[in-house]
């Protein structure tokens, strides 16, 4: 499982390897330490690369969003409160720019962008990479979660987090967050079925 | 929300728990709970089952991106506001709040990137980068004479940059610009009769390279 505090392993990253660490960065961040920051930004950028490109399904937009996404940490590190974990904190920031972008765009079906994009870049010769996608059930099936869905799986399964943290990030009640998961997984078991039947 | 209409209160309370039941971050007292339940309940045993799945499936480490970081951050530098006054080499003043957006460069590195990241294959990917940029690479179809000694390289996004670096002493190749927008270097060879396809040709070869081509005269040092 890959956890929220892991190690980055950017040159540039001094692999800080827990909150602390982060804590620390953001101090030196507030005071306009762009070695921090540069820091900060190696140790980030892999996590909300995959966090936002997995809610919204968006490639065009993924880097702008982890852009705005780190200015404001870079801008407005004193609004950190120390009320939950930096991580918890930047990955809110994340989702709800990720949402805006998403209702900005119009549409929060984000099958469309990919298949949009696979069509770009069809090749009438299957490539090994193209023929695992296609057998990749998963994620076909996430792609069809509306974005909170696929935010509460990806951070339950990828990132680890309890459900209160979730909550914090997507700032909804914990409930919220265990139902969205529930109606995810039986949507996933019903693709997954309906995959098997094929 | 039903989970389910036919058990009792507390299978549908720990049905709920499942997934952070299976990626281990229950407190003690719910841990207890789900584990006690789970004992005797086979729906809940099958769930976990998928579950597991799921979450094997999910498991996979976040790519490093190290060359996709440095890019970004050398454009989002762009947006922060030039030290002034006396403050020390690595403090500058927050940015104005006005500062431009990533531009369409930025946006395609993220395509070829989120094409990689989701196991797109990496030639349709950079095929897609070139439509709408020119790169400077060269199509089989169009091609003119390469600059001496000179080619263009996209190194996967999760080679270390060192092994890059390291590459490309191993061929006498220094890089000399880059990387651009699209995460492209150029390359210099430092040999007495450089071979531009031929050093092209040996890095497509290389696992962590993703894209190898002589460069024209006219797109060295962009």
């Amino acid at each position: 499982m890959v956890r929220l505090a892991y190690s980055a392993s950017m040159p540039m990253a001094d692999n800080p390897s827990d909150g602390g660490d982060e804590s620390s960065l953001l101090e030196r961040i507030h005071a306009g330490d762009t070695k921090a920051f540069e820091r900060f930004y190696g140790l980030y950028y892999p996590r909300l690369f995959r966090f936002i490109l997995r809610i919204t399904h968006r490639p065009d937009s993924v880097e702008e969003l982890i852009q705005d996404t780190l200015m404001v940490v870079w801008e407005k590190s004193d609004s950190f409160d120390h009320s939950c974990k930096v991580s918890t904190w930047v990955f809110g920031i994340a989702y709800r720019k990720a949402l805006k972008s998403l209702a900005k765009a119009g549409r929060d079906d984000s099958n469309v962008d990919f298949d949009e994009f696979a069509e770009v870049l069809v090749d009438p010769t299957p490539t090994p990479a193209s023929r695992l996608e296609a057998d990749n059930w998963l994620e076909a099936a996430l792609s069809r979660l509306p974005p909170d869905q696929r935010a509460v799986i990806e951070l339950t399964f990828h990132h680890g987090l309890h459900y209160r943290e979730i909550a914090e990030i997507l700032d909804c009640p914990e409930n919220t967050v265990k139902t969205r998961m529930f109606h995810a997984r039986k949507k996933l078991q019903s693709f997954a079925a309906a995959v098997s039947e094929d | 929300m039903n989970p389910t209409h036919h058990h009792s209160d507390e299978h549908d309370d720990i049905v709920l728990l499942l997934p952070w039941y299976v990626n281990q971050t229950l407190e003690p007292a719910e841990l207890a709970r789900v584990k006690t339940h789970v004992r005797g309940c086979l729906e809940c045993r099958r769930e976990l089952q998928v579950l597991g799945q799921i979450e094997q499936a999910l498991q996979q480490p976040d790519d490093p991106l190290d060359l996709a970081a440095h890019a970004s951050f050398r454009q989002l530098q762009e947006r922060i506001a030039p030290a002034a006054g006396t403050q020390p080499a690595n403090v500058v003043p927050l940015p104005a709040k006005s500062a431009k957006k990533p531009g369409r460069l930025g946006k395609l590195t993220s395509l070829a990137l989120a094409a990689s990241l989701l196991l797109l294959a990496a030639p349709l990917a950079l095929r897609h980068v070139g439509q709408d940029q020119p790169l400077d690479y060269q199509t089989l179809s169009n091609r003119s004479a390469p600059e001496q000694g000179h080619v263009r390289v996209v190194f996967a996004p999760n080679l270390p940059f060192a092994e890059a670096d390291q590459l490309l002493r191993s061929i006498g190749g220094q890089m000399v610009s880059g990387p651009n927008s699209a995460g492209a270097y150029t390359v210099r060879i430092d040999a007495a009769k450089p071979d531009p396809d031929a050093t092209a040709e040996f890095l497509r070869q290389r696992p962590g390279v993703l894209l190898a081509e002589p460069v024209l005269q006219a797109a060295v040092g962009e």
